[in-house]
Parts: structure tokens; C-alpha cells; sequence
């Protein structure tokens, strides 16, 4: 579904992906850590096809992520780190401008617009422009436009970053509402209690390079930890104890 | 207990000065990307002197008309207006009064108070923005020269310069404040685009009062002369008077005036502190931030699409519609009404077609040469989706079409109709115009997208070397609208072909523009070709009208056009030398004998065909610069970009080198009349073209055509 190999990226000296190789099946939900400037957001631009890899390849559904990228988003969707919006369209002109790019007719464009804003929670700040929202709106347009046309793969960088608890729980609820509903999730976070409970799976990276991969008990069984040590330490343990 | 001494006016202000200064340099220093300062700062110095020079032209130009009174009414008046818009700007610049902007978030977090931090960073203008006023220094020290006041009045127009700079940062600093204290933030933007209304019609002015010195020098000066009396009593009359009482060779009274600069320049800044004071931050933490000054809801409409998303992005963004709607105006008023006069701009059919598409092509150059600074944020969103970007950009590019081309109609043929031409050439020309204006708009997206940086958040998304490039490419097309008829055809042929290469890697770009490592990347750009070859065509084009115009001999003229060919050549140079060699195709023994044949079949085709220049040693220069620039930089990159397109190599390798030779003819002809065209010229350009293709070597190329001309100058 979900496939890298060999893949790295470098700008200028440094190398900001290490010939990463890694496989996300098909309805799995991958929690992918890693410290600050480990190189997720890295990756995950690498994955949506918008830097170019200096070596290795990534696919998503067989589709090349740099060759195929404009086919390949027909059945991606994609949560940025950092969603900045046009910001004199409303939000729900914005998921109407998203739904005509996804070749929607203008009826069914607003009729998706309208029903997502609804499912996001939007309510009256969907009619009202971007520039006025908070985070948490911003955040929920974000992953409301990213879902209008109804894709296979979700892509979420770091989607509940800088949210207050209530958003946080919210955006967790309906990540885990959309892999219940059997979509692909590749999932970049920094809460590791909700990877441990939403995630089938956690990669872990750090300086570029994949330090460790699998469930949540494997990895315990792996670093001889005990089935009551946390995600969090065992995170410590690959990223800052291996160090 | 924290018993350090609370920060004055003074010392902040130091402070200011020392980190502005000590960043200014930093950024000089850092090395690559850096550079860009250090080129800003001297084209800002070269700038700044050429002014000087002007206005000292202009300055003398009324000195010779009018009275003394009526100088120092000249000069107070256009000293006058230059500081109410210069005012009306930095007022409009609501960034000292928005809470959001770093410096500001950073300072108000410390023990400084909010008087204290406008009358320090008022202070600090001064000094560290000696032409934050606009170019008031520049046209006091014309004054001084015109006058002859020796290097005294220079230390005098700087001191001036710089007390009124004090007085307008202080002025400007206390309209903010005010804007932002006593008016709501609904209606507050509606006030910042007033103001840079305001400071643009102040500007305007100053341009139609600058264009009737050059135009009716006697009746400005009689005009000045009588309203001197008034003039001196108005507050402008404060700036003329320390270089006129210097005029007058009285030092008291230079001090005098210099005293009450420096008296209003006081009163100003205690007047922004007590308003500081006053308003507290009332009203400050949601000055500017859109959030707060935007309407809350706009009305539902129909679904936007790529192009229409653009349109409601602009009519919403009421600064951007300001510039785009009332700069125009202002421009053309300025040109018919002042610069120009109405009888000269509807003189001809092709006065109007280049006035209408210099309108066209401003609009083009606010509008959508500016896009990519729309997108810089949102730019994630059109990536998202699977569409390709060529058509993105494509629809980006109808819609501004449609924006610049009918800016250019309304303003050609409402223009037109005082231009006594049959109608049959009115239309035609009304077409060439409103075509080019909306090939225009292509060219503007696709070079913005070709420039921008997204990645790098710092830097803003389309630089000023994209903007000189685009209104290059603007002159280009000014010589298919009035030149002769060779020039004309040669003119479009270029226009199209940089329009076609600006557009391919443009989108090519685009796809990389969030990418710092494919920026960075050095590779030989069809698109840089394209701008060296238009630098050269519309410089040599305009060089000999030029020269003619201030009586330069013919001679003079072709050793400018032949000396900007070599600056060309050397830059071509210089960028072949910073990006990865040409890979050779042929080996040395093959490559020479393939230019040991070239030549040969040169020399014999060009003797009888009569058109080669003679052989002197400036000529192989000239034709190491020519191969520079179409071997080197433009061959190469044709043949790459046609091989992208899906040409077979071999067929690749013809085209390219058909397509050079196309150039250099059309290139040549914009730059050297008829002689371009000269089959002996062709046929020399051809020798070069094959020699490049067979071994991929310019140094063969160069060294074919050279062989060529010796033995031709040698029968």
C-alpha cells in the first residue's frame, strides 16, 4: 500500500531521510515518531510527492510518489503540519475549490463541502473566512479537505499538534473513526499515547534513518522492556537512551 | 529583585541602530543567497546618484527660468510633496502598529513601555533609513549643485534630510497609533487604504510636477515665481529654508531653520509619545492582523474553481484591489496628463498601443507576477490534488488574462478614438495590444512560478530580478508594436519563443518550488537563455535611438551595441562556469577536424556571399560571446528541453541547432537592423550551430566560425 526503499533526501550537507525502507499494509494505521527534526515531515513531503528523493523510491497503492504524483493523490489524502489556507475563502469554499480540483461537478462539490463541514464539526465557522479561524478550525478544514474525495490512503502530519486537549481528543476520535472505517493511515504524531492506542503499528526515526518498527509489543519484546513500560519510554529508549 | 534601570527613548534607540546596522551587515557577509543584499544596496547607491543627477538636470532646468523666489518655491514644493508621501506611506505601513510582527511581540515583552518604543524606533529611521523620506537627500544635495553651495550645504541637506525624516517616522508612528486607537477594526483597513491612496496621489503629483519641469520648464518657472509668496508661508517652505538662507550666505539663519527642523522634528516625536502614551495598547493587539479587519462572513456564491479562486482572492483583499484598480489610474493620468500631455500620448496610433500596453503590463506586474506570493502558504493545497500543475497554472493565467487584456483594451481604445487613423489600423493595433497583454499574463505566471521559492519562508516568493526580466520582456514587445517592419517580425518571433521557454520551465519549476534541493540545483536554464538573448536584442535595439536622441555618431552606437553583445558573452560565461560542463560529443582529433572542414565551408560559402565583418581582433570576441550565448547556454538547452518533450536525440540535435540559428538571425536583426538577416551572417551562425551539435563543444564552435572568417578575409 504504503512502500519506501532506499529512500534519502539531502539538502545542502545534511541528510534529512536515511535510506528509509519501510512497508505500510493496506487498512493499517502506522504511528510514525521520531524527535524534532528527525525528518518526518521530510518523509512524508517525500511520500505526497512534493520534494524530489535524492536516492530510493517511494510508492504509495504501486504508484511512484514522485513519477505518479499527480495520479497517485486521487486516492491520497493529506494533513500538512502546518495547514496555512487561502485566507479570504471561507472554509467551505475551500473545500468546494478542493472538490472541483478532484473534478467534483459544483453540486457535488457543495454537497461534500457541506457535508464534511458538518462531520468536522465546522458548524457557523465554515461560512466565515479562513483568516479568522483558530488552530484547531484550521486543523479540522485541513483534514475536512483532505478527506472530500473520499481517499484510500490519509497521510497526517502531526494532526494534533499544537491543539488544546478537547481538540486533541477530538482529532483523535476522528482519526480513529476514519481507520475504523478500513482507510490506510500513515501517521506522523508526537502524543505517543494516542499512537499506542490508535496505531497497529510505530516506526520509529531519528537523524533520517529508521531505528525501529513494528507493534507496540513487539518492539517491548525487542528492547526487553516489560509489558507495563509505556510507548514513551521505550520512544526515549530508540531515540535519546540509543544516542 | 531585578534592580536594573528601566530602558529610555535614547537607549533603545541606540540599541536599534546598533542590531539594524550589525544585521545590514551580517547579511552582506553571508555567502550565496546573501548576496542579494549586498546587490540591492548598491543598485539603491547607483540609484540614489543617478537621481542626483536627474534632479540637478531637472532643478537647473527651472533655476534658468525662474526667479530665486520661485527656486525656493520650486524646492520647497517638491520637497513638500515628497514628504506628505512620503508620510502618507510609512503611515500606510501599518507594521510599526501590528502587534503580530516579531520585532514587536519580541519588545513589548520586555520592560518597554509603548511611547518609549515609537519615539526610539523614530530616532533610529534616521539614522539606519537615510531615504526612509523617499529621495528628499537626493534632491536637496541637486539643489546644492544647481546653487553651487559648495560641501557645506551638503553636511546642511543632510542634517535636513534627517530631521524630517525624524519628523515624518514620529508623524506616521502618531497616525497609527491613532488609526489604531480610536477607529474600529472593521473600518480600520478601509483607513490604511485610504492612506496609501492619499500617499500615492501625493507621489503622482510629485511625478506630473518632476515630467512639466522637462516638459514646460518657462511656464513651471513663471508659475512658481508668482505663487512663491505663498509657498514661503506654507509648512514645506520649512524644508527650502536652511539651503536657501545658505544661498543667501546667512549662517545664522541657516541655523535658525535647521533649529526649527530640529524644533518640529521634537514636537513630533513628543506628540507620538503622548499618543503613545494615551492610547496604551488599547486597541494594538488586533492592529493589522487580518483576522480582526476581515469580514466575518463573505456571501455564498458558486463553487470556486482554479481560476475564479484567484479572482475572489483579489476583490476580497481590498490593498491588492487599491493597486490594481487605482495605480493604473494614476499611472495613465500621470503619463496623458503630466509626463506626456494629451496631445503628444494620442499623437499616433503607436504612442497609444505603447502607452495602453505599459498599462497592461504594470497590472500584469502587481497582479499575476505577485501570484506566487498568494501561494506561497496555501501552495500545499493545489499539490494535493490530481491535477497537473500546467493546468493550474493555466487557468491562473486565463483568468489574469482576461484582467490585463481588457485593462489594455479599455485603455487602447479609449485612447484611440483622438488618434485620427483609419479604423482598419486602429483594430489591428487594438488586437496586437490586447494580445499581448494576455500572453502577458501567461508570461507573468509562468515566471513567477519559475522564480519562486517556497521553501524558504524568509525570502520573499518573486524576486526583483523576475521583475526586471518580465518588464524586459515587456520592451520586447514595445518593439513589435512601433518598430519597423523586419524588427516587428523579428520582435514576435522572439516574444513567442521567450514566452514558450519562460512557460515549460516555469511549470517545471513550480512542480519543485517547495523543494531547497532542486532550487538549489545549478543546471543549464533554457529560460536564462532566453532572458540573456532578450537583454541583448532589446538593449541593442533601443541603444541606437537612444544615442541618436543625445546626438551619439553611429559609430559610438555600434561599439555600444558590440560592447553590451561582449557584457553578455561574459555573463554567459560566468554562468556556464557555475553550472555542470557540456558533455562533449566527439573526441579532440574528431572535433578538430570537423572545424577544420566547418571553417573551410565557411569561408568559401561567406566570401562570395560578401557579409562577413572583417577580421579584426575584437571579431573573435564578438563571436566567442555569440557562441557563449547561443551554443553555450541557448543549443544546449534547446536540445535538453526538446529532448524532454519526447524528440528523438538526433532530431533533437537539428532542431535545436535550426532553432539557434533562427534566433540569433531574429536577435541580430532586433539588434543590428538588416544585417542580422545577412545570409553571409546565417550562414556563419549555421557553421557554428553544426560544429556544436556534431562534437557538443562551444570552444568548436567558437573556433569554426572564427576559421571561417579568416580565411574568408583571406580571399
Amino acid at each position: 500500500m504504503i512502500e519506501t526503499e532506499g529512500l534519502c533526501k539531502r539538502f545542502g550537507d545534511k541528510l534529512a531521510v536515511d535510506r528509509l525502507t519501510l512497508r505500510v499494509e493496506g487498512g493499517e494505521v502506522m504511528g510514525f515518531l521520531g524527535p524534532n527534526g528527525s525528518g518526518k515531515t521530510t518523509t512524508i513531503r517525500l511520500l505526497m510527492g512534493l520534494l524530489r528523493p535524492t536516492a530510493g523510491r517511494a510508492s504509495i497503492l504501486g504508484r511512484d510518489c514522485h513519477r505518479d504524483a499527480v495520479a497517485l493523490k486521487r486516492d491520497v489524502g493529506y494533513l500538512p503540519d502546518e495547514p496555512f489556507l487561502y485566507p479570504y475563502l471561507s472554509g467551505l469554499e475551500t473545500l468546494e475549490l478542493c472538490g472541483r480540483l478532484h473534478g467534483f461537478d459544483p453540486a457535488e462539490a457543495t454537497r461534500r463541502a457541506a457535508a464534511l463541514a458538518e462531520r468536522l464539526g465546522l458548524g457557523a465557522a465554515a461560512a466565515a473566512y479562513t483568516v479568522t479561524y483558530s488552530l484547531g478550525q484550521k486543523k479540522r478544514l485541513a483534514l475536512a479537505l483532505s478527506l472530500i474525495h473520499d481517499p484510500q490512503v490519509l497521510i497526517l502530519d502531526e494532526p494534533t499538534n499544537g491543539l488544546d486537549p478537547a481538540g486533541a481528543r477530538q482529532m483523535r476520535a476522528t482519526i480513529a473513526e476514519l481507520a475504523a472505517g478500513g482507510r490506510t493511515i500513515f501517521l506522523s504524531t508526537h502524543l505517543l499515547d494516542a499512537a499506542e492506542r490508535l496505531c497497529h503499528r510505530v516506526a520509529i526515526i531519528r537523524d533520517g534513518a529508521l531505528q525501529a518498527v513494528g507493534t507496540p509489543h513487539e518492539l517491548r519484546a525487542r528492547y526487553e522492556a516489560t509489558p507495563e513500560t509505556t510507548l514513551e519510554e521505550l520512544f526515549l529508549r530508540v531515540t535519546v537512551g540509543a544516542s | 529583585m531585578n534592580d536594573a534601570r528601566a530602558l529610555g527613548t535614547l537607549g533603545l534607540a541606540r540599541i536599534f541602530v546598533r542590531f539594524r546596522l550589525r544585521s545590514f551587515r551580517n547579511g552582506l557577509r553571508t555567502r550565496g543567497r546573501g548576496r542579494f543584499p549586498l546587490l540591492v544596496t548598491g543598485v539603491g547607491l547607483l540609484l540614489s546618484l543617478a537621481y542626483v543627477g536627474l534632479f540637478a538636470t531637472a532643478f537647473a532646468n527651472v533655476a534658468a527660468h525662474a526667479t530665486r523666489a520661485g527656486q525656493t518655491a520650486a524646492l520647497a514644493v517638491v520637497a513638500g510633496a515628497l514628504a506628505l508621501g512620503s508620510l502618507g506611506a510609512k503611515a500606510a505601513s501599518n507594521e510599526a502598529a501590528r502587534a503580530g510582527t516579531p520585532e514587536n511581540e519580541f519588545l513589548l515583552a520586555r520592560p518597554v513601555s509603548l511611547a518609549v518604543l515609537v519615539a526610539a524606533r523614530g530616532l533610529a529611521d534616521a539614522v539606519t533609513d537615510p531615504l526612509g523620506a523617499l529621495f528628499l537627500l537626493p534632491i536637496l544635495v541637486a539643489a546644492a549643485i544647481v546653487w553651487k553651495l559648495g560641501a557645506a550645504a551638503w553636511a546642511v541637506a543632510i542634517a535636513t534630510s534627517m530631521l524630517i525624516q525624524v519628523t515624518i517616522s514620529m508623524l506616521a508612528y502618531a497616525t497609527q497609533l491613532a488609526v489604531v486607537r480610536y477607529v474600529g477594526p472593521r473600518r480600520r483597513r478601509a483607513v490604511w487604504t485610504l492612506l496609501r491612496l492619499g500617499a500615492a496621489l501625493a507621489l503622482a503629483t510629485m511625478w506630473m510636477l518632476g515630467t512639466w519641469v522637462l516638459r514646460a520648464p518657462e511656464m513651471l518657472a513663471r508659475w512658481l515665481s508668482n505663487a512663491a509668496p505663498v509657498v514661503g508661508l506654507s509648512p514645506p517652505a520649512l524644508i527650502a529654508a536652511p539651503l536657501a538662507a545658505l544661498r543667501r550666505g546667512r549662517p545664522a539663519e541657516v541655523a535658525a531653520a535647521l533649529a526649527a527642523l530640529a524644533l518640529s522634528a521634537v514636537a513630533a516625536t513628543l506628540f507620538a509619545a503622548a499618543l503613545a502614551r494615551r492610547a496604551g495598547l488599547g486597541g494594538w493587539e488586533e492592529a493589522g492582523a487580518t483576522w480582526a479587519e476581515a469580514s466575518v462572513a463573505p456571501r455564498r456564491g458558486r463553487p470556486p474553481t482554479a481560476a475564479t479562486k484567484d479572482l475572489r482572492l483579489i476583490v476580497r483583499d481590498r490593498p491588492q484591489l487599491l493597486a490594481l484598480v487605482a495605480m493604473p489610474i494614476l499611472f495613465v493620468g500621470v503619463q496623458v496628463f503630466g509626463a506626456a500631455g494629451w496631445s503628444w500620448s494620442t499623437g499616433s496610433i503607436g504612442r497609444v498601443s505603447c502607452l495602453a500596453f505599459s498599462l497592461a503590463l504594470y497590472t500584469a506586474t502587481i497582479g499575476p507576477l505577485a501570484h506566487m506570493q498568494a501561494e506561497r502558504r496555501a501552495f500545499w493545497i493545489l499539490r494535493s490534488v490530481p491535477v497537473p500543475l500546467e493546468r493550474l497554472l493555466a487557468a491562473k493565467a486565463r483568468a489574469w488574462a482576461a484582467i490585463v487584456g481588457g485593462v489594455a483594451a479599455l485603455a487602447f481604445f479609449s485612447l484611440a478614438f483622438a488618434v485620427p487613423a483609419p479604423p482598419v489600423n486602429r483594430l489591428v493595433a487594438g488586437l496586437l495590444v490586447v494580445v499581448g497583454a494576455c500572453w502577458m499574463s501567461y508570461l507573468a505566471v509562468a515566471m513567477a512560478a519559475s522564480g519562486a521559492d517556497l521553501s524558504d519562508e524568509q525570502r520573499p516568493a518573486v524576486g526583483p530580478g523576475t521583475i526586471y526580466t518580465f518588464l524586459l520582456v515587456g520592451g520586447l514587445y514595445n518593439v513589435v508594436l512601433v518598430g519597423g517592419p523586419a524588427e516587428r517580425v523579428a520582435g514576435l518571433l522572439l516574444y513567442l519563443f521567450v514566452i514558450w521557454t519562460y512557460w515549460r520551465v516555469g511549470v517545471a519549476r513550480a512542480i519543485d518550488c517547495m523543494d531547497a534541493e532542486a532550487l538549489a540545483a545549478r543546471t543549464v536554464r533554457l529560460a536564462d537563455g532566453a532572458a540573456m538573448l532578450v537583454i541583448y536584442a532589446v538593449g541593442a535595439n533601443k541603444l541606437e535611438p537612444a544615442g541618436g536622441a543625445v546626438g551619439v555618431p553611429p559609430i559610438i552606437a555600434e561599439g555600444m551595441r558590440i560592447g553590451l553583445l561582449l557584457v553578455v558573452g561574459f555573463a554567459a560565461a560566468v554562468y556556464l562556469v557555475r553550472r555542470p560542463p557540456e558533455a562533449p560529443r566527439w573526441g579532440a582529433a574528431r572535433s578538430a577536424l570537423a572545424v577544420l572542414a566547418l571553417g573551410a565551408a565557411l569561408g568559401a560559402l561567406a566570401h562570395p556571399l560578401g557579409g562577413l565583418p572583417p577580421a579584426r581582433p575584437l571579431q573573435g570576441l564578438v563571436i566567442l560571446a555569440e557562441e557563449l550565448l547561443y551554443r553555450g547556454v541557448l543549443q544546449r538547452a534547446l536540445e535538453a528541453e526538446l529532448e524532454g518533450l519526447g524528440l528523438r536525440s538526433g532530431r533533437a540535435r537539428v532542431a535545436a541547432a535550426a532553432g539557434t540559428v533562427t534566433l540569433a538571425a531574429m536577435a541580430g536583426g532586433m539588434a543590428g537592423g538588416a544585417a542580422g538577416f545577412d545570409a553571409a551572417v546565417v550562414c556563419s551562425q549555421a557553421a557554428g550551430a553544426v560544429a556544436w551539435a556534431l562534437t557538443g563543444r562551444t570552444s568548436a564552435s567558437f573556433l569554426a566560425r572564427l576559421g571561417g572568417l579568416l580565411l574568408a578575409a583571406a580571399r
